[in-house]
């Protein structure tokens, strides 16, 4: 996971058009371990499941909790989110340790947070991802 | 004259075969996703009542699920939901079920007017991590649901002749709850 934790990070940074948004502030956790965020941001964790087949075992699915945040609006949200979503839609990265392709699993939900006043989107990812080692 | 590579001799005896059980697939269809969405409701409803530990206990646990001491209790299912009013469950409505021409759908869900802060647990806050209980328990199940499919490789007969037909599935997940 912290494989896959380092490529979300990093090809994120590497994304202009997210960093245009966010700045480096794509935060590797739920946004509750956070201290301090800073907002806009974005922020995502592993969800539990997943899983390979028994017959491919180096062939996992990993789901993974995305969330886009602003103090201003939804529409500024929405913004960051389509970013995050531009560049890993249907995308497939690498490192040392593994290929992901990455997939939205679920239609964006707005949530409004009562006590920061921000609003996010949040989508999980489905990511397939097969090990390299 | 020569045949393609992938050339597939007798389609069109299966897809009669198809066609004339049609009626006993989507029956024996709707019977396994029947069994398969009661046993999600009933392991939702088990994950959102625990009555391990109290109110009380959290406290003196210093909150575990809040961001001043985030340290969840229930490592192997870290959406498990601690009752205390009982309201959530209360909001946990019976398995439903949608049919269409392509498909039989069944799913599980909250009435969230009647437990508004579902959505809080669900998706978490800025102060308190999430706990999906919806999409960790179909997770926790996912095995069982398809080997609930897999187990029934039925014998429809037709005209007197029994055919076997096998299916295979995928399960997908959504939180297309709000």
């Amino acid at each position: 996971m912290q494989s896959l934790r380092a490529l979300i990070r990093s090809q994120a940074i590497a994304t202009t058009a997210i960093t245009n948004k966010v700045s480096d502030r794509i935060y590797p956790s739920e946004i509750a371990l956070v201290e301090n965020p800073v907002f806009p941001c974005l922020n995502f964790s592993m969800d539990s499941g997943g899983g390979s087949d028994f017959d491919a075992p180096k062939i996992h699915n990993q789901a993974v909790a995305v969330w886009a945040w602003s103090t201003i609006s939804y529409d500024e949200a929405a913004e960051v989110y389509e970013t995050f979503f531009n560049a890993f839609q249907r995308t497939r990265f690498k490192n040392d340790d593994l290929f992901a392709l990455f997939a939205e699993a679920t239609a964006p939900i707005e949530n409004f947070d009562e006590l920061t006043l921000a609003y996010n989107i949040f989508t999980r990812w489905s990511v397939t991802l097969i090990d390299r080692t | 004259m020569s045949q393609g590579l992938n050339a597939v001799s007798g389609l069109d005896i299966v897809i009669g075969n198809i066609n004339r059980s049609e009626g006993a697939i989507a029956s024996w269809a709707f019977g396994r996703v029947l069994v398969a969405t009661n046993r999600l409701h009933k392991r939702i409803g088990k994950n959102i009542n625990k009555t391990d530990h109290s109110l009380e206990r959290l406290r003196q646990m210093g909150h575990p699920y809040a961001k001043r001491n985030p340290r969840n209790p229930h490592k192997k299912i870290p959406h498990t939901v601690h009752r205390q009013s009982g309201t959530l469950l209360s909001a946990l409505m019976k398995p439903q079920f949608k049919l269409t021409k392509e498909s039989i759908i069944g799913f599980v869900e909250l009435d969230e007017g009647m437990a508004p802060h579902a959505r809080w647990v669900i998706f978490g806050t800025t102060k308190m991590i999430k706990r999906d209980f919806l999409f960790g328990s179909l997770q926790e199940i996912r095995d069982d649901i398809i080997k609930i499919f897999q187990k029934g490789r039925g014998n429809f007969g037709a005209d007197g002749e029994a055919k076997t037909f096998i299916f295979s599935t995928s399960v997908g997940t959504t939180t297309d709850l709000f």
